[in-house]
């Protein structure tokens, strides 16, 4: 091929990209709903941008020492951040539930992430994601003490956080119990099949961030092993280690976990009747 | 006990062979959180473990009980009460009982020694 | 170096003495094993033999040419196979008798195969059962003993290479192989016809003990089941009533069943469940009981998918305690 055909063939097809970039576009191909998971290769790309970006910019923060920080970090924990992400055993508030991506559950960011990446996270925020900065809101002091309290995360169990934070209390005063209480049936439960609806399960996996807490085959984004995986839920024998693996006591479980095993690190989520049953369904599926 | 007999040694060989191939068993990384994995390989097929939980690299380990422990290095919370650490692996199978008094997992005896060995070897499993 | 490990091990396995046909521990296996170390020795002399005159005939010198003798060819290639042949059918013919029913046995146990465990009854002089256990098979050195094979449903067969060759068990009849074990050890037997999904997973010991542990071993086997002493393995018992346990399984003392499944009466001191499928242990029992479909499909016994963990605990406990 001639020098002039190479650089036409390639405007060609610079035009076509071009095209078919505005007809998707156009045409509103790609789905923004909330309700669905981004494609497969869209979540990694996003997600592997995301880690080596803040990964990028954190690496040269200089850390102060973080001793000593863990119990202010709690108290602006539980005023910023406790709505979105949740506790260990504190589920997040319901508008959290409906974001896409989830906040993640940061007893799992804590095993994984560095806390200068957690820090600068706290600090500048994440584009696009629901996650807001605070460097215009909270000092940069109080954002160690935040980052050091989320990185304690992954050595707090449900039961020792909720004693540290009845003996710290918040600025209102002590924690009252009623936070961990479920929100009960916010949806009015609607008629429906008692065999459940599987294809509605899967997408309820996403809504009640079950996704940020457990590894679910053919389920995008459910990669965070905060509990045990669900792959194989379907014959597993005992659910939470104590309930025969029944479809009632599914329900049971996925309604109110606390009531089953109150030390559990599986919150409330406020799960409908309704979709209790299309998620036991789905995890029916799962053999 | 000991059980030559249950089974010949030739099937444990092939597991073996694969484990060092992948280059798992380099002497370093055998011991992890204070035990011998090796020696727990061998203690969690003889406690049963495999009898209600999938582990990966241990002979008949097909249960499907409880929870898979493959990945168990991963996971944030054991038995979803306990924060995921060697220590505290190694008392959840010593005594599951005593943290969870409802779990289906028995209190089999182990001794502190036995389940450092175990969580060792566990821990290999990412 | 430490990678070659594993494959030294895997080629000694297969002179590890617990399954194998060359490591005789009986008086019927030693004759079988003499006839072919004869037979692979003759053989390979033979062999050799027979590489090196083809090698002579094809690379040798001019004096060659002789191997074309009729002389020798008929006797090399006639008179030396008949005679060689006829002097080891003799010989096999001789000593088959070995191997066959002779004298009055010292003990008479019955094995009846079935999908996928070995029903095993200890009979009395006048072939009544004295006790029932499973899997596990425990005789007297230097005793003639009597196996009496039957089938409950499929064509199985009885193998205990260190001990015997095998027979198959087929339904509706009853074989009888007879052993007199010289050496004292545990020897592994297995399933050798093909019987359904789990024939593999169907594996059993015999144990070759001498006369007084024998006499103790039997003594405590025809014991009836070890009384609860706690309030775990009272709650045990009950629940191994309650949860149907007791329609296919019985504990000597405690229950009476339709006997499809194995007796229990001794099942905590057996070294292995499920004919050989897992070592036993308190979790193995455990684990057997909540889902032995997982551990080996197929297997006659249901899931027990509806026990609370309470009572899986209790149940498995009872189990575990009775020796
Ligand atoms: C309005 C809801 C909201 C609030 C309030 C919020 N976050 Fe976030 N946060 C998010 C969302 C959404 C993400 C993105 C998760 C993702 O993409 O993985 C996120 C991500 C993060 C991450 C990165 C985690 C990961 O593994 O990807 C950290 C760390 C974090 N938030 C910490 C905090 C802290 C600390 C606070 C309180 C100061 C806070 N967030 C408040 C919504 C929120
Ligand atoms: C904050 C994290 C978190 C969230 C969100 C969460 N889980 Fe869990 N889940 C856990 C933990 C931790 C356990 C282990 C609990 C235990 O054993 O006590 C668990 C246990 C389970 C089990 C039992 C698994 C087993 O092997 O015993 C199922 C099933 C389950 N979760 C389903 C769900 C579903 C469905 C959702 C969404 C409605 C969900 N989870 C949301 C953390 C979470
Ligand atoms: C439908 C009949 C049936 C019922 C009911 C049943 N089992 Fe079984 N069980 C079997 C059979 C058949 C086997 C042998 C399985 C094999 O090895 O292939 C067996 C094997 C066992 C073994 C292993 C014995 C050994 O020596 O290998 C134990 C232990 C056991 N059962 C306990 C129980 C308990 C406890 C219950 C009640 C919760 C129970 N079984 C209910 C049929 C049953
Ligand atoms: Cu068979």
């Amino acid at each position: 091929m001639s020098r002039r055909g190479a650089i036409r063939l390639l405007v060609v097809l610079t035009l076509a990209g071009t095209l078919a970039g505005a007809a998707v576009v156009y045409f509103g191909v790609y789905n923004v709903a909330a309700t669905e998971q981004h494609t497969a290769p869209v979540y990694w790309l996003l997600n592997a941008a995301l880690k080596r970006s803040v990964a990028q910019r954190a690496e040269n923060i200089d850390v102060p020492p973080l001793d000593g920080r863990i119990e202010n970090g709690l108290v602006l924990y539980r005023e910023h951040c406790l709505n979105c992400h949740g506790a260990p055993g504190v589920p997040p508030n319901a508008f959290a539930l409906g974001m896409t991506p989830l906040p993640a559950n940061l007893a799992h960011t804590a095993r994984t992430w560095d806390v200068r990446d957690i820090y600068w996270v706290v600090r500048y925020g994440i584009k696009m994601t629901g996650m807001p900065a605070w460097e215009f809101r909270v000092p940069d002091e109080q954002i160690w003490d935040i980052a050091a309290f989320v990185a304690a995360l992954a050595h707090l169990t449900p039961r020792e956080y909720e004693a540290l934070a009845a003996r710290v209390g918040t600025r209102e005063g002590p924690l009252k119990p009623a936070e961990t209480q479920a929100r009960e049936d916010a949806v009015t439960p609607t008629p429906h099949p008692a065999e459940g609806d599987a294809g509605r399960g899967k997408k309820a996996l996403q809504q009640y961030a079950c996704v940020s807490c457990h590894e679910i085959p053919g389920v995008v984004g459910a990669i965070h092993p905060v509990g045990p995986p669900l792959a194989g839920m379907a014959r597993r024998g005992f659910i939470g280690g104590v309930l025969p693996n029944t479809r009632a006591n599914m329900v049971r479980w996925l309604r109110d976990p606390k009531a089953v095993d109150p030390d559990t690190a599986m919150p409330n989520l406020g799960v409908t009747e309704r979709d209790a049953h299309d998620l036991a369904a789905f995890l029916e599926t799962l053999r | 006990m000991s059980r030559p007999f249950l089974r010949p040694r030739c099937c444990v060989a092939p597991f073996a062979l694969c484990l060092l191939a992948a280059g798992c068993g380099s002497a370093s990384e055998t011991h992890t959180a204070g035990g011998d994995a090796e020696r727990g390989r061998e203690l969690l097929w003889q406690f049963g473990c495999g009898t209600c939980h999938r582990i990966e690299g241990v002979v008949g380990a097909v249960g499907e009980v409880g929870p898979p422990l493959d990945g168990l290095a991963r996971r944030v919370y054991i038995a979803g009460v306990l924060t995921n650490t060697p220590e505290n692996l190694a008392r959840w199978i010593r005594m599951p009982q005593d943290i969870a008094p409802k779990t289906a997992m028995p209190d089999l005896g182990v001794t502190e020694e036995q389940a450092r060995d175990m969580a060792a070897f566990l821990y290999l499993r990412r | 170096m430490k990678r070659a490990l594993p494959l030294l091990s895997f080629g000694l396995a297969a002179c590890s003495g617990v399954q194998h046909a060359l490591d005789p521990a009986s008086e019927e296996s030693a004759f079988i094993g003499g006839l072919s170390w004869l037979l692979y020795g003759g053989a390979t002399a033979i062999f050799l033999l027979v590489m090196a005159i083809a090698a002579y005939a094809v690379f040798g010198p001019e004096s060659r040419k002789r191997l074309a003798h009729r002389k020798l060819i008929v006797g090399g290639g006639i008179l030396f196979p008949v005679v060689t042949l006829t002097a080891l059918m003799t010989y096999a013919f001789a000593g088959a008798p070995n191997l066959l029913l002779r004298g009055e046995p010292a003990l008479h146990v019955e094995v009846t195969g079935e999908q996928y465990w070995w029903r095993v009854r200890y009979l009395d002089e006048n072939g009544w059962a004295q006790f029932e256990t499973a899997n596990e098979i425990v005789v007297p050195a230097n005793r003639t003993v009597a196996f009496h094979l039957r089938s409950a449903d499929v064509i199985h067969s009885f193998w205990v290479p260190n001990l015997h060759g095998k027979l198959d068990m087929i339904p509706g009849h009853s074989k009888t192989m007879q052993v007199r074990p010289t050496r004292t050890g545990v020897y592994r037997g297995q399933c050798a016809e093909y019987c359904g999904t789990q024939h593999a997973k169907m594996a059993f010991t015999v144990e070759v003990v001498n006369e007084k542990d024998f006499e103790r071993w039997h003594a405590a086997r025809k014991a009836t089941a070890r009384i609860p002493d706690s309030p775990l393995l009272q709650r045990g018992r009950d629940v191994f009533l309650s949860a149907g346990c007791g329609s296919c399984h019985t504990v000597r003392g405690v229950n009476e069943s339709r006997a499809l499944g194995p007796d229990l009466t001794h099942v905590g001191s057996r070294r292995t469940l499920g004919a050989g499928a897992i070592p036993n242990s308190l979790g193995a029992l455990a684990g057997w009981i909540a889902d032995s479909q997982a551990l080996k499909p197929g297997n006659r016994m249901p899931a027990f998918r509806n026990l609370q963990p309470g009572d899986l605990q209790a149940v498995a406990a009872y189990l575990a305690s009775l020796e």
